[in-house]
């Protein structure tokens, strides 16, 4: 059932290929043969490995900065009221129209792509943790529980409202890597200097067909891997607390 | 005494329970985010013209504005720069809209395709999916429709799977009640079905536009002869931050607005009481 899509997906592809020019698209087959060929390169393995560690970087900081912003942000709701829409209208500005000031600011190096992915990441992860933390407030239940019992603030958060927090935790976490990842691959398709991206630019501009194809499948994997992983994560979590994260 | 004060005097409420104060330092929370934007701009306006940041990197708020300005009134800037972009935006926009909203209901109505769709669709995100785009101008060649197509292809995932969850909440009882007064096909799906679906549907649009916009700007970025990406690009290039501020600026007054605009759209037309 799972593998249904994968490979309506890869038919189509080849049936594509096979229609139009094979200069224009590659069939799947050569795109694997460019695949292994790929990887028999230490270049590639380089590009891989500085992708890799700005996107781990980034993600980490957006995750953990994330999470605090939008947690301190969700048990102040006053606060939450000023400063939640600038948190959103920062969201929505397309944060490709101001990579050039993160170039201009930080260069052209390692920690310009690290910066430009973790504010990709660091919006949507602190929105959405917010949300989360203030809905457990409006269920008053919880609160007045809490309130009966005599627990302290500090127990409050500990007991009620981080366990309360933590699915959506991990859906914002999961979302913050795919947003990471695709922050990271356009700092490195623009400012070409290293990583994935720069590799599929390259491509792009020598009309290497064989390598584009591939490349982006690449991608694609790369992209679907760690969501998979951190799915697993939090299923098994799940069943390790008996059926239910809260 | 204030509410909040006289209610921790009188009871042993604890901090978590107490009402949420209007106020704080006399202002109300929408005053306090007019504080931190007017601080920021000032921020810059101090950084900027006392000389701490160069002005090869930043350049004065005000002079932002200015540029902004030069540029709004620069017949070229619209032909080559503001009108491609929003052309292919809004293409883009309502494509993935329409045809997001009549898939999302294809694939709701068949469970089985939904259940092996299912799992991809809310992965698809992660994928960098606009690393296609050299695919797509390798097939049309350079111009407006790689962009928009590039755009459609990010943008209407979020309007298929929003426009789900809004079919999704639509009650039982709607469907009765169409049964039990006999409407037709069309009636029953304009006046009872979308009015519950309009809120999801909506903030899918909003998701939508954001995403339209960043693929379109995205690609212009990259590999184009005109746009506002473009222009933003070239500008940086040639070292001319002051249009280049100036761009950016139109982007982030264009990008908030439609936003606050579909935000307040979606909440008007959330009269179920609905999430949005």
């Amino acid at each position: 059932m799972l593998l249904i899509v994968p490979v309506v997906v890869i038919a189509v592809w080849w049936v594509a290929a096979l229609v139009a020019n094979t200069s224009v698209i590659t069939t799947p087959p050569a795109a694997v043969a460019q695949v292994i060929r790929m990887f028999g390169t230490r270049q590639y393995l380089n590009d891989l490995g500085a992708t890799a560690q700005t996107v781990l970087v980034a993600f980490a900081f957006s995750v953990v900065l994330g999470a605090i912003v939008g947690f301190a942000l969700g048990i102040a709701p006053f606060w939450m009221r000023a400063v939640g829409p600038i948190l959103n209208g920062l969201y929505s500005i397309p944060k490709v129209t101001i990579f050039p000031l993160f170039m201009v600011f930080l260069g052209l190096g390692i920690v310009s792509r690290e910066s430009f992915a973790f504010a990709h990441g660091f919006f949507p992860i602190a929105i959405l943790i917010m949300g989360a933390t203030v809905n457990v407030r409006t269920t008053d239940i919880y609160l007045k529980l809490a309130a009966s019992l005599e627990m302290r603030p500090i127990q409050l958060v500990r007991i009620v409202l981080l366990p309360a927090v933590l699915p959506t935790f991990f859906t914002a976490t999961r979302l913050g890597f795919g947003l990471t990842f695709l922050g990271t691959i356009t700092a490195e398709m623009f400012a070409s200097n290293g990583g994935i991206g720069y590799e599929l630019v390259r491509a792009m501009e020598s009309v290497h067909v064989d390598q584009i194809f591939a490349q982006v499948v690449l991608i694609g994997i790369y992209a679907l891997i760690p969501n998979a992983l951190l799915r697993w994560l939090e299923v098994w979590l799940t069943n390790r607390r008996g059926g239910s994260l809260a | 005494m204030s509410a909040v004060t006289a209610q921790r005097a009188r009871t042993g409420i604890p901090s978590y329970l107490r009402m949420v104060p209007k106020r704080r330092a006399g202002l109300t929370a929408w005053q306090w985010s007019l504080v931190f934007l007017v601080l920021v701009c000032a921020a810059i306006e101090i950084l900027a013209r006392s000389g701490v940041v160069s002005h090869a990197t930043l350049v004065p708020f005000t002079q932002m504005v200015y540029e902004a300005g030069v540029l709004l009134i620069t017949p070229g800037f619209y032909a080559s720069a503001l009108f491609p972009s929003l052309f292919a935006i809004v293409v883009a926009f309502v494509v993935a809209s329409v045809l997001g909203v009549i898939l999302g209901y294809v694939i709701w109505r068949l469970p089985a395709v939904r259940r092996a769709l299912d799992a991809y669709l809310t992965a698809y995100y992660a994928l960098p999916v606009f690393a296609l785009y050299p695919v797509l101008i390798a097939i049309w060649g350079q111009g407006t429709a790689p962009i928009a197509t590039l755009a459609v292809i990010f943008a209407i995932v979020t309007v298929i799977m929003n426009a789900m969850n809004g079919f999704d909440g639509v009650p039982s009882i709607v469907d009765k009640l169409a049964r039990s007064l006999d409407v037709s096909e069309t009636v029953y799906f304009l006046r009872f079905f979308l009015p519950y679906a309009l809120p999801s549907i909506l903030v899918g649009l909003r998701l939508a536009f954001l995403y339209s916009l960043l693929s379109v700007l995205s690609a212009e970025f990259l590999l184009s002869t005109q746009g506002i990406g473009f222009f933003i690009s070239t500008s940086y290039l040639r070292f001319q931050i002051g249009p280049m501020y100036g761009a950016v600026i139109i982007v982030v007054v264009i990008a908030v607005g439609v936003d606050r605009l579909l935000a307040l759209l979606t909440r008007r037309v959330s009269w179920a009481g609905g999430t949005a």
